[in-house]
């Protein structure tokens, strides 16, 4: 199962035949065991950001959505207590660990990832826990 | 002021562990030749041309030999000029970067196997941008 995450901002670029192109596209795939200590982390997260949000009328409707956006549920986050810092640079590992291809052929290395805005980070990060991580907890899983 | 001695090395995406202190290039100005035209009077007027054969980069960097950067090597030597090198770093809160592209190994290259042995890297590319 792969899902495409499309770049909001046009800055990143990627060495290709000798070349520097822009990327357009990543490509995210299903983790395996062997990313295991991201996803749990950033799992974990999630809940953790629900029971600190628990009595908040914002976060009970944005988790009895059947269709979580991204950006939904970076915003559920960053309300919590949770340290984003921290999400947010697990994330850049478990992406780093490939589960992510430029354009769908260049593995995402970390001088690749320094050149990523903040704003497609975060919603990759998103659409990562969407549609592989929370799959199972928000019912919704997605095939391209 | 700080000089920059901090240099990452990025060759086809992948961050390249180096010797510090063993990078330099060349910016791909090329040379220039000053000549002199007579005109008579025992007076001269500089002609300044461009050598175009010489509008190239070089960029070069050692490291250290271990089995899988010998591999690596291999790897940008047999993709003959469809390799990139990317050069960034920072000084002063300023931001450095010089992008090497259709770069090539050009050289025989020498590894040299042993507990102190650094292995040099030449690439030979089109101009820096």
């Amino acid at each position: 199962m792969e899902v495409i995450y499309t770049l909001e901002e046009n800055q990143l670029l990627y060495a290709k035949d000798g070349d520097e192109v822009q990327a357009e596209f990543i490509t995210l795939f299903a983790p395996s065991s062997k990313q295991l200590k991201h996803t749990t982390f950033l799992k974990q997260s999630f809940f953790r950001a629900l029971n600190s949000l628990q009595g908040d009328s914002k976060a009970e409707e944005s988790t009895e959505q059947p269709e979580m956006k991204a950006g939904d549920l970076m915003a559920m986050l960053y309300m919590s207590d949770v340290d984003m810092n921290v999400v947010l640079l697990t994330a850049i590992e478990l992406f780093k660990s490939g589960v992510a291809l430029v354009d769908g052929e260049q593995r995402l290395t970390s001088p690749i990832l320094d050149t990523m805005s903040q704003n497609d980070l975060e919603l990759m990060t998103g659409t990562y826990l969407v549609n592989f991580t929370l799959a199972s907890v928000l019912a919704k899983t997605k095939k391209i | 002021m700080n000089p920059l001695s901090n240099i990452a090395v990025t060759v086809n995406n992948d961050p390249i562990a180096i010797v510090p202190n063993s990078v330099s290039y060349t910016e791909g100005f090329g040379e220039q030749n000053m000549r002199a035209a007579s005109i008579g009077g025992a007076s001269v007027e500089s002609v300044y041309t461009d050598d175009l054969e010489t509008f190239f980069s070089m960029v070069k960097f050692e490291v250290y030999p271990d089995i899988d950067m010998v591999k690596l090597i291999r790897g940008w030597k047999s993709s003959r000029n469809q390799n990139t090198v990317v050069l960034t770093g920072t000084s002063d809160g300023k931001t450095f970067r010089r992008t090497f592209k259709k770069a090539g190994i050009v050289g025989n290259y020498e590894v040299a196997l042993g507990s102190d042995t650094t292995v040099e890297i030449e690439f030979q590319s089109a101009a820096a941008v």
